[in-house]
């Protein structure tokens, strides 16, 4: 469905190099790094409101380029801003919109509207930040678009609405026709409903896997500062020493298990515990 | 690309600023009645409004960045910016339109005579609207919507410096254009494409969005 | 049917979602023929990734315990009885040798085993 290659962009003071991943039909991607880390840029490339250096990005197996209104056309774009005409109404905004779309579905819109609880003839100045996200969503879902793709949909939400957010991707999903590729730093969101993991930092992807796979293959160690010796120091990926103790990444668990064995605490990394600390070693 | 005109067309004419717009041409006109007869009333207030018109959708994007979002529908920048050359000639019809119907209403209390009004008039008008938007045009997809306005605003004023010498210099002006108005024609054609390419690599190569 | 998944277990989630149906199977609770949940439905239901249940249905199909056909979903599978009563031993198997394990660590003495069990066989 999104098939990203050796695409490059360099900017004054930062520089996107070598990103490639792949995601494809049916699965839900998340895409995750720090603030700055290349995730906006990388997705603004995808939509190519920015021209790339080099690379190749391919949406549903065509080049996002040469068939820009092709791919749009079956893309539902959901921004972390809403970028909408503040003064006009929902309603007067949706008019602008659905002539675009070749498969506008006026029906499916109105459903959610209403499962969303948006009222039409609200200005859109009017909307909170949340009622906003929604409204774009329902944009989104409503032309039959097979690629889903969020720039930070989460973010500045409450946490039941990002629930509900996760309750509409969760559905969306079930078609699996479609696939979404979501980016944010809030990982918790993802740790469950995420099937693969991109996670992009200074530019450059770090890893591209299977959700499962990266907790299993990653641990957290912790353990007293007197085990942790200079040699152990350069297998883990990060660690993080404080007076009573250290905390770690490691990507063997089993090496560490049988070095220190009971003298540690291994347990199952979040996401974020893995963002940070590989974050952290760069 | 319809679609792009009507956007602007709905997003322009959506709310109460396009009414305060269409309303301002009375006292636009009533204001130069002494000095101009309906041929430069009609020049100026039509020039003014497919100036205003054209550059108010560029207003909003500098305000709301929707831009970004009419971006991530099914179009191209050079769909965008096909558009909005396009919309020059929607809205010097609606300009016109209005400002002769403003004018005849005027008419009917001798305030203005629109039966002075010459065809000549309304193709020069065109011309020069085709002219001042061509140029202002490219400023819009070059730099920032801040320092574009201030771009169109030194244009603006050096083109209303020329209007206001006098109609007896315009007079002249039109009918050496007359004259001219084949290869006239041929150079605006020209400038009204050049500038239109320009503005599509200056919009596709934009380093910000 | 009922799957119930813990966060704070260190058992990867779709080992959970097996082993939970697989004992169901087991003890009879689903029979053969049973459709089970879509690996999509499923996955939006436990909150968890489809990737996830896909894996915890394969697993079950390559063990014999389910069959899945094209376009029509997941079924309980034809279970070998003799087979069936192999994998129930398996499982008990598996718990009596967590037992013997711990057992030597804590050095207590196979005698003292029995007379635990037939205890806790009168007691039960």
């Amino acid at each position: 469905m999104l098939k990203i290659e050796n695409l490059n962009k360099k900017f004054k003071n930062f520089e996107i190099k070598d990103v490639s991943f792949e995601l494809k039909k049916g699965y839900i991607m998340g895409f995750i790094g720090p603030n700055g880390s290349g995730k906006t840029t990388t997705i603004k490339l995808i939509m190519n409101l920015l021209k790339k250096d080099s690379g190749s990005i391919e949406v549903f197996g065509k080049d996002n380029i040469k068939f820009e209104r092709e791919i749009k056309d079956r893309i539902g774009f959901v921004y972390d801003e809403g970028y909408f005409y503040e003064d006009l109404t929902i309603k007067q905004m949706k008019n602008i919109v659905a002539p675009f779309y070749t498969q506008w579905d006026e029906k499916l819109f109105k459903k959610y509207m209403k499962d969303f609880s948006l009222d039409e003839t609200q200005k859109i100045n009017k909307l909170s930040k949340g009622m906003k996200m929604k409204f774009a969503l329902a944009i989104a879902l409503s032309h039959n678009a097979d690629l889903i793709i969020m720039d930070e949909p989460t973010s500045g939400l409450d946490p039941i609405f990002r629930r509900e957010i996760l309750d509409i991707l969760y559905s969306i999903i079930q078609d699996e026709n479609k696939s979404i590729f979501f980016s944010t730093h809030i990982t918790t969101d993802l740790e469950r409903i995420a099937d693969y993991i991109t996670f992009i930092d200074e530019g450059k992807i770090v890893f591209s896997k299977e959700k499962d796979l990266i907790l299993e293959s990653y641990a957290v160690v912790k353990g007293g500062n007197e085990d942790l010796t200079p040699e152990l120091e350069k297998s883990l990926l990060g660690f993080r020493k404080t007076n009573v103790g250290f905390e770690a990444l490691t990507d063997d668990k089993n090496m560490i298990r049988d070095l220190l064995g009971e003298d540690v605490l291994i347990e199952k990394p979040s996401l974020e515990d893995i963002m940070f600390y590989i974050a952290r070693r760069q | 690309m319809l679609n792009l005109i009507r956007k602007d067309f709905l997003v322009t004419y959506s709310n109460k600023f396009a009414f305060y717009m269409l309303l301002l041409l009375i006292p636009l006109l009533l204001f130069f009645i002494d000095n101009f007869d309906s041929n430069t009333s009609f020049m100026y207030s039509v020039l003014t409004f497919v100036f205003i018109s054209t550059r108010t959708p560029f207003a909003y994007d500098m305000k709301d960045k929707p831009h970004l979002f009419i971006q991530s529908l099914p179009v191209t920048k050079t769909d965008i910016v096909i558009s909005k050359y396009i919309s020059i000639f929607v809205n010097f019809l609606i300009g016109s339109i209005f400002t002769t119907l403003y004018i005849s209403f005027l008419s009917l209390f001798n305030l203005l005579d629109i039966s002075v009004l010459k065809f000549s008039t309304v193709i020069f008008t065109l011309s020069v609207s085709i002219f001042l938007v061509s140029i202002s045009l490219p400023a819009e997809f070059m730099f920032t919507p801040k320092m574009s306005n201030l771009i169109n605003i030194i244009i603006y004023v050096i083109f209303l410096n020329f209007f206001i010498i006098g109609d007896n210099r315009i007079l002249n002006f039109i009918n050496i254009f007359s004259d001219y108005r084949i290869g006239i024609g041929l150079i605006l054609v020209l400038l009204y494409f050049s500038s239109m390419v320009l503005s599509i690599v200056l919009y596709k190569n934009r380093k910000f969005y | 049917m009922k799957i119930i998944i813990s966060n704070s277990s260190t058992d990867p989630i779709y080992e959970q979602i097996s082993s939970q149906i697989k004992s169901m199977i087991i003890k009879g609770e689903l029979h053969v023929g049973d459709s089970l949940p879509s690996i999509r439905g499923l996955a939006r239901d436990l909150q968890v990734s489809v990737i996830t249940t896909k894996r915890a249905y394969e697993e079950l199909e390559k063990e014999g315990f389910i069959e899945t056909m094209q376009g029509k979903g997941s079924f309980v599978a034809m279970q070998n009885k003799g087979l069936l009563k192999e994998k129930k031993l398996k499982i008990i198997e598996d718990k009596l040798l967590e037992v013997v394990k711990e057992s030597r660590l804590l050095g207590i003495d196979y005698n003292e085993i029995e007379e635990m069990l037939k205890i806790l066989f009168e007691e039960v």
